[in-house]
């Protein structure tokens, strides 16, 4: 039942399958392999609840968000006041903060513009960004092969 | 998405061809699960109904996340099939505040909404979770007052494993809920209804019969079939998705590691098409050696195909199945042939590479280039959770 997430290795970039094996003299290294740090560890907490979005455009640049910008989303963290959230606002997709005061409920994108009252409207949250990656290059390749 | 929320939606079978699951607004109107699609083209219109097909990529990945949820509130939990899942509750207190943080838990991290249900059988919980459904999605059976209660009004046919034969029998008896059959005697119920009834009447009186499955019974057969885009009476064509058939059954052989000792090969005409000549022309074939490898099943299938194909006939579909199936590493060699394991290590090679770079990268030539006969489906959502390229972009 569970997926498959055994992808082979990517032979180009990690051509030795198991590079600490030495034909010499043993390796001084051996007794203290440690796994090496992985990104996704950071990142990503909660695999099965996480989802990922992608900025569209500069309306959240204040807080380092810009076209292009990788967001992960946390489903099973809590969305509270002032959470930088996921949500869909009549059918469109907003990337925001959530601001709560005096009873009413707020979006909020940038220092310049007036915060959008929600209240009241049709608004689902879809979940809590926990992350948002920016990438200083504009490949878009996704390099095949395992973590 | 959001703003189909509040609009009556339908989802496709494969092919576009029937509504396989509906929301309640699409209920609402009437639509009846199996409809045909064609049937259904001016109400859709009319009515503003949002049509899908299926994209089981995207349902099998939501299903994942939401049995991992779920297994994580119980040690013991059996996931019976893409939307249902067993969870056994022993020894956890106060149930229904518990079961309301599961579903709440679900609802919250994966949106998908659920009902639960809990009872002390597999039956009565079936039974509890079709309650739940209909009310605000909890339902707890736990005393014999509140079974009784539930099983007074509920109807006999929609009891968990009582088929629509068995329904039509107890109904004509005048046993229309579940209650009524819980109170027929056994001898009656041991007489008409199998083993497989006994069972459910005794598991609607709280005696557990369907214990739970955690582990995997070994696949007995294996079965790779698809309806086509259109109907076709091209060899070509037929050969090109008997070939793609083979290797995906090659594929999920491998993938169980199995290997099959029997092949079969099945062609079928619409039968729905009553103005065209009607065929299902069918060969099984003893293999030489247990195999499992791409290249050679291909060959047998296409070898079947050969001889069952018929001129003059508007085929649907090609079935492609294994039987006698035995584990890979228990394969015996034939005393009077010897044989090559070269196609073994090819289809090592092919796995590979298809693991690495997506599934087809690499396949058979006989597979074909343009799939023709591919399935139909026209409504597909983008595949949210599993391609870089379909996530959704926010403003």
């Amino acid at each position: 039942m569970l997926r498959e997430i055994d992808v082979p290795r990517n032979e180009e970039q990690e051509p030795l399958a198991n590079a600490g094996k030495v034909s010499g003299f043993i390796s001084p290294a051996e007794d203290y392999k440690e796994r090496r740090l992985h990104i996704v560890q950071r990142l990503v907490k909660d695999p099965i609840n996480t989802f990922y979005f992608e900025a569209e455009n500069n309306e959240m640049q204040d807080y380092g968000i810009t076209k292009g910008t990788l967001l992960i989303v946390d489903r099973s963290k809590m969305v509270r006041n002032g959470t930088m959230i996921i949500c869909n606002v009549e059918g469109e997709w907003l990337n925001r903060f959530l601001v709560k005061k005096d009873d009413q409920i707020y979006l909020y994108a940038s220092k310049q513009k007036p915060p959008i009252n929600i209240t009241g409207r049709n608004v689902e949250i879809f979940g809590a960004v926990t992350w948002h990656c920016v990438p200083q290059e504009k490949s878009k390749y996704v390099r095949p092969g395992r973590l | 998405m959001p703003e189909h929320r509040t609009s009556p939606v339908i989802v496709l079978s494969n092919n576009d061809g029937c509504v396989i699951a509906r929301s309640n607004e699409a209920k609402a109107l009437g639509i009846k699960m199996g409809t045909p699609f064609f049937e259904l083209k001016e109400m859709i219109i009319e009515k503003k109904i949002v049509v899908f097909s299926s994209h089981y990529a995207l349902y099998g990945d939501m299903s994942e996340r939401v049995m991992n949820n779920l297994a994580r509130f119980s040690p013991e939990v059996e996931v019976y099939s893409i939307d249902e899942c067993f969870l056994k509750l022993n020894g956890f207190p106060d149930l229904e505040k518990y079961m309301t943080k599961i579903r709440q838990a679900i609802i919250k991290n994966t949106g998908i909404p659920v009902s639960v249900g809990a009872a002390p059988t597999k039956t009565l919980a079936k039974l509890a979770n079709k309650l739940a459904k209909k009310g605000n999605g909890v339902c707890l059976l736990d005393t014999a007052e509140k079974i009784d209660l539930a099983l007074s009004d509920y109807p006999v046919e929609d009891v968990w494993g009582i088929g629509r034969q068995y329904a039509a029998k107890l109904i004509t008896l005048k046993v229309d809920t579940a209650e009524k059959f819980r109170n027929m005697p056994i001898e009656w119920v041991n007489k008409n209804m199998s083993i497989v009834g006994v069972r459910l009447w005794r598991e609607l009186r709280g005696e557990s019969c369907l214990h739970m499955k955690t582990f995997f019974e070994p696949k007995k057969g294996m079965c790779t079939s698809r309806a086509f885009g259109k109907l076709t009476d091209d060899y070509q064509e037929l050969e090109e998705a008997t070939s793609n058939y083979a290797s995906r059954l090659a594929f999920k052989l491998r993938r169980e590691k199995l290997c099959t000792n029997v092949l079969s090969v099945r062609l079928l005409t619409n039968m729905f098409r009553k103005d065209l000549p009607q065929a299902f022309p069918s060969i099984t074939i003893a293999l030489d050696h247990p195999i499992n490898n791409t290249p050679d099943l291909i060959k047998a299938a296409l070898r079947g195909l050969k001889k069952i194909f018929r001129k003059g006939f508007k085929f649907q579909k090609v079935e492609v199945s294994a039987t006698g199936l035995i584990p890979e590493n228990e394969v015996q060699l034939n005393f009077f042939k010897p044989y090559n394991d070269r196609n073994n290590k090819l289809s090592e090679v092919l796995d590979n590479l298809n693991g690495y770079y997506g599934k087809g990268t690499i396949r058979l030539a006989s597979e074909g280039l343009v799939k023709k006969w591919d399935m139909r489906r026209s409504f597909l959502t983008p595949d949210y959770t599993n391609s870089w390229d379909d996530i959704i972009k926010v403003k």
